[in-house]
Parts: C-alpha cells; sequence; structure tokens
C-alpha cells in the first residue's frame, strides 16, 4: 500500500495541492481524474521526486518515502537518440553491465513490439510507437511505481483503446502499480477500478467509476462528471420546488440544484418516484443502443439517455425517477 | 593553375595558413567553452542575478570591433592605463615590465578581442534555444536516475550541439578571414593570413596579383570547405540528430 500523507503544495501565492491523503493498494491501477489546473500533474510530480511538496509525504508500505518512473503526457523521448539508446537510458546512467542492458533492452522491446524500431529516432515514429517507446524507458528499469501524465491524451480513439488494453496487460505482466492523472473519465473508468477526483487541489472523492457516476459527494464532483441536468429551484427542508419537478429530494447540499444524470436517473418504468411528464423534442442516437433524448417540460428542457426507439418524437411521457433524486 | 600549385608549394605560406588556422581555432573553441560554460549560468530568464547579466552580455555583440581594439590599446599596451596605474601603485617597476599582451607573438590582444565579441554571441545563441528546451529533458533524465551531470553530459549537451557548432562555424569562419583586428593587433614576425595578402596587395606589385587572387580564393574555400568537414562530423556527433529540437 502507497501512502499519500496529507500533501499540499505552494507555489508562490498559489496554493496548488491542500491536505492530500490517499491510500493505494500496489498492484494496482489507480487514476486521479480532474479538470485541467486541478494540480493533477503537480501531485504526479512530488510522487515521482521531480517536485517536493511543501508539507507532506509519500511514502511505500515500509514507510520509505518512494519514488516513481514517469511516463510524460509528451513521452519526452530524448530526440538526439534512437529508440535503442532512449530505452537503455536508464540502465547507462545506472552503469549497468553492457550484456545486462542489451538482453533487458531486447526482452522490453519484444514485450512492447518494437523491436523492429530499434535504430529508429523519435521523429521517425508515430505516436503510438512513442508511447510505446516511453512505456520501455521506464519499464526496463523494473520499477515498482509507474505514474503515467494524461498517458492517452494524445492518441487518435483507436489507438487509445488498444493502449488502454495492452497497459492492463502490462500491469498484469509486471505487476507494476500505476497511478495515472487524466481528465478524461472515460479513459479513468476503463483503466481502473478506483478513481479519485482531485478538483481545486483537493481530494474530493475516492470511488469505484459506477458509485462516482451514481453517487457523487459534491456538486463539484457532479458538474465535472457532467453528463447531467442540474435544474434550479428553491428548498424547504427534504422538498425541492422547480418547474421541472417539485417533491421530495434526498439532500446532499444546500445550493439548490437538482442533480439529474443523463443516464440512469430517469426511466419510463414505473417507480414510486414519479419525476414529470414531458415532450420528447429531438432524439439523438449515441451508439450501443442508446438514445439522447431532449425532453421538454414546462419550457425547461432536460436531457436523458434511453434504450433506442423506447420513445417517439412529439410524445408527451410520463417519467419516472430510478431513485429518490438528489439535490445539491 | 600555376599560381594555386606554387601557393600550395610555399612554405612561407603554409607556414601562415597553418599559424592562421591554429589561431582561429582556438579562438572559436575558447569562446564555445566559455559561451557554453556562461549560456548554462544565464538560462534561467527568472533569476534576479542572471537576468541583468545576461542583459548585459548581449552588448559587446552589438559593439564594434574597432570599439574593443581602441579600448585594448588604451588600457592593456605598456603605456596603456593599466600598466599606468600598477606602475604608480608599486606592483611593477617601470612600463617595460608589463607584460607585452598586445601585438605579442602570441595573439593575445587579438584573442581578447574576439572573445570579448565572441563569448557574448555564442552565450546569446546558447541562451535562447537552452529556454527552449526548458527543464524537459532534464526532468525525465534525472527522474531516471541520472546524475546532474550525466544528465548535462548525454541531454543537454548533445541537444544544445547544433546551435555551438553553428555559432563556432561563425566564429571560425571570421577569425579565418577577418583582417582588421589582426593588423592591429597582430604581431609582424608571427603574420596571420588575411594581414599576409593584404600586404602583398598593397605592396602594388601588379604581376602579384593573380597570386594574391588566388591566395584569397584558397582561404575562401578551406574556409567553406572547413565548415562543411565540421557540419559533416557534427552531424555524426552526439545530438547530430535532433529531430528538429
Amino acid at each position: 500500500m502507497y501512502h499519500l500523507d496529507n500533501i499540499s503544495q505552494k507555489k508562490g501565492n498559489t496554493q496548488i495541492l491542500r491536505g492530500i491523503n490517499l491510500n493505494i493498494d500496489e498492484n494496482s491501477i489507480f487514476a486521479i481524474l480532474g479538470p485541467s489546473g486541478s494540480g493533477k500533474t503537480t501531485l504526479l510530480n512530488i510522487l515521482a521526486g521531480i517536485d517536493r511538496p511543501t508539507d507532506g509525504n509519500f511514502l511505500n508500505e515500509d514507510g520509505q518515502v518512494e519514488k516513481g518512473i514517469m511516463v510524460f503526457q509528451d513521452y519526452r523521448l530524448f530526440p538526439h537518440m534512437t529508440v535503442f539508446q532512449n530505452i537503455t537510458f536508464g540502465l547507462k546512467v545506472k552503469k549497468a553491465k553492457n550484456s545486462e542492458i542489451k538482453q533487458r533492452a531486447e526482452n522490453i522491446m519484444k514485450t512492447m513490439g518494437i523491436s523492429e524500431l530499434i535504430n529508429r529516432y523519435p521523429d521517425e515514429l508515430s505516436g503510438g510507437q512513442q508511447q510505446r517507446v516511453a512505456l520501455a524507458r521506464a519499464l526496463i528499469l523494473n520499477p515498482k511505481l509507474l505514474l503515467m501524465d494524461e498517458p492517452f491524451s494524445s492518441l487518435d480513439e483507436a489507438l487509445r483503446i488498444e493502449m488502454l488494453d495492452f497497459v492492463k496487460e502490462l500491469q498484469r505482466k509486471f505487476q507494476l502499480t500505476i497511478i495515472f492523472v487524466t481528465h478524461y473519465k472515460t479513459e479513468a473508468y476503463m483503466l481502473s477500478n478506483k478513481v479519485a477526483i482531485l478538483i481545486n487541489g483537493q481530494i474530493m472523492q475516492v470511488d469505484a467509476p459506477k458509485k462516482l457516476e451514481s453517487n457523487p459527494q459534491n456538486f463539484d464532483v457532479a458538474k465535472f462528471l457532467g453528463q447531467a441536468n442540474f435544474i434550479e429551484g428553491s428548498l424547504s427542508s427534504d422538498n425541492f420546488s422547480s418547474p421541472v419537478y417539485s417533491g421530495k429530494v434526498n439532500v446532499v447540499a444546500e445550493e439548490g440544484k437538482l442533480y439529474l444524470p443523463f443516464s440512469g436517473q430517469l426511466q419510463l418504468d414505473q417507480t414510486d418516484y414519479p419525476a414529470f411528464k414531458g415532450n420528447v423534442v429531438e432524439k439523438k442516437w449515441m451508439g450501443s443502443n442508446l438514445e439522447r433524448v431532449t425532453i421538454k417540460i414546462n419550457q425547461e428542457t432536460v436531457y436523458c439517455d434511453l434504450a433506442s426507439e423506447s420513445v417517439s418524437e412529439n410524445q408527451v411521457y410520463q417519467f419516472y425517477f430510478s431513485k429518490l433524486p438528489v439535490v445539491f | 593553375m600555376h599560381y594555386y600549385t606554387d601557393a600550395l608549394n610555399n612554405k612561407v605560406f603554409l607556414k601562415i595558413f597553418f599559424r592562421t588556422f591554429i589561431f582561429a581555432l582556438f579562438s572559436a573553441v575558447m569562446a564555445c567553452f566559455f559561451g557554453v560554460v556562461l549560456a548554462f549560468l544565464f538560462k534561467k530568464n527568472d533569476n534576479t542575478f542572471t537576468k541583468p547579466f545576461f542583459k548585459l552580455a548581449q552588448l559587446p555583440v552589438m559593439l564594434p570591433h574597432i570599439f574593443i581594439v581602441l579600448a585594448l590599446l588604451q588600457l592593456l599596451s605598456q603605456t596603456g592605463l593599466v600598466s599606468s596605474l600598477l606602475t604608480k601603485i608599486g606592483i611593477i617597476h617601470s612600463y617595460n615590465s608589463f607584460p607585452l599582451l598586445l601585438n605579442d607573438q602570441w595573439q593575445i590582444g587579438i584573442i581578447l578581442t574576439y572573445l570579448w565579441k565572441e563569448v557574448p554571441f555564442v552565450i546569446v545563441s546558447l541562451v535562447l534555444v537552452l529556454r527552449q528546451m526548458d527543464n524537459r529533458y532534464r526532468i525525465v533524465s534525472e527522474n531516471l536516475g541520472a546524475t546532474k551531470w550525466q544528465t548535462f553530459w548525454r541531454v543537454s549537451l548533445p541537444l544544445l550541439m547544433p546551435a555551438i557548432v553553428n555559432a563556432f562555424i561563425i566564429n571560425f569562419s571570421f577569425n579565418f578571414g577577418a583582417y582588421e583586428v589582426l593588423y592591429l593587433l597582430g604581431n609582424q614576425t608571427k603574420e596571420l593570413l588575411p594581414v599576409y595578402i593584404y600586404d602583398l596587395y598593397v605592396q602594388g606589385d601588379y604581376t602579384q596579383l593573380p597570386m594574391i587572387m588566388s591566395l584569397n580564393l584558397i582561404l575562401s574555400v578551406f574556409s567553406i570547405a572547413f565548415a562543411g568537414i565540421v557540419l559533416w562530423l557534427s552531424k555524426h556527433l552526439p545530438g547530430g540528430h535532433t529531430g528538429g529540437i
């Protein structure tokens, strides 16, 4: 288990990280998800020993300060070195024996499927190949902890999915602990079963992807995760009143915003929680047998994802909540 | 054609040529060496100490050579200000005890003049590249376990090499072919090539003109060929392939 113990970072007058406390299981993939400027890279730099926190520690199970090997967002392959020279850089500076360097380089290049690129320079490689080389350069050092900064943001959609699977495979093969930061939630959800939400330098929530989506702990998390309607209204005790819905709610915070995620909260099948009657004005195909439906209720617009062909345009339907809705 | 063969068989010419080459090479190497060291010191543009020094370092690039020559003559000649000052405070007994730094056989005055202008030129050229590189590769290198020295030697210096080679070629070509500083601060017994050619020309012997022109051409062709060789060699040194960085 790795422990981030009250890590804070201040640069000038700007407080970038505020008392980060996290426990991360060894031999797992842990995602830190947050918007741009939330302090993700700063936190990763601290875990890589590139930066020092103004307060707090990053310790391993034995209470030792741990330093991870980083794979950077822009890969940062040394442009004047060939693939082989890039990959073996870490071993060379550690003065490993030439025979060992050669053997380990051959093995890692074979694992990464880049053996044929050995004499190429970084500017002769595609984005995916560069990422594999960057990973090989880190993994050749047999790190216990691998850190990845927005690892897939420069890749196109197809390659991103391929690399996500590949990284999972590497994690299993090398029994690595991988901590990666991203601002793409799908990336975080696909790669990790445990995701921490970092907003404004604070960890807001640590949960499984499904729980994050269904139970965001506060408005900031819900807003960042997006894909949700936030309906303005007034709150009196646990009763909410708005042009869309008036009735009982689960009050999490008293900002008076009804949280209706596009997916999973609204349905046509009857439940104990009737929502509203609305006119379906538009449908958009979302893939995987899903449609994004635009509903008009008293001049207000609400979006939700429903199974394909479950509603027709210009028809009024009674909608239900799957559970008592939340108000932030 | 026989003028070229005559020149290349002329021992005096070859001796002067070799001396000029060594002098130009030494000055250019020294300028690059000091320039690289100082560029690494000046690369931080947010440092209150290095920022004004970097601005100051740009000044000599703008000043003409003749300004430096005259300043050196005033300061470092045996009857100059430094010599007078040292005599007055009793460190040396007389003007003659002051070492011959100008018009000396080791070309110290010329080298000082060139360094005064060329070191800042190298600094300005390299600092701009260093600032563009910022700390990106240094951070990677240190994260992979390299020491500061290993990072400098294996990463920063090779990445800087194309800019250093360019600065070296410009400085060498200038040192090898420029005339006025050599004429004013050089030693007549250790003549350098541009002055040798000019002296031949001003002697007014028109029968020597084809020979003078062939010497000129040899000087020019050598400068270009040497630059080509240095560029070719630099492609095979670490940093020769930079992928446009």
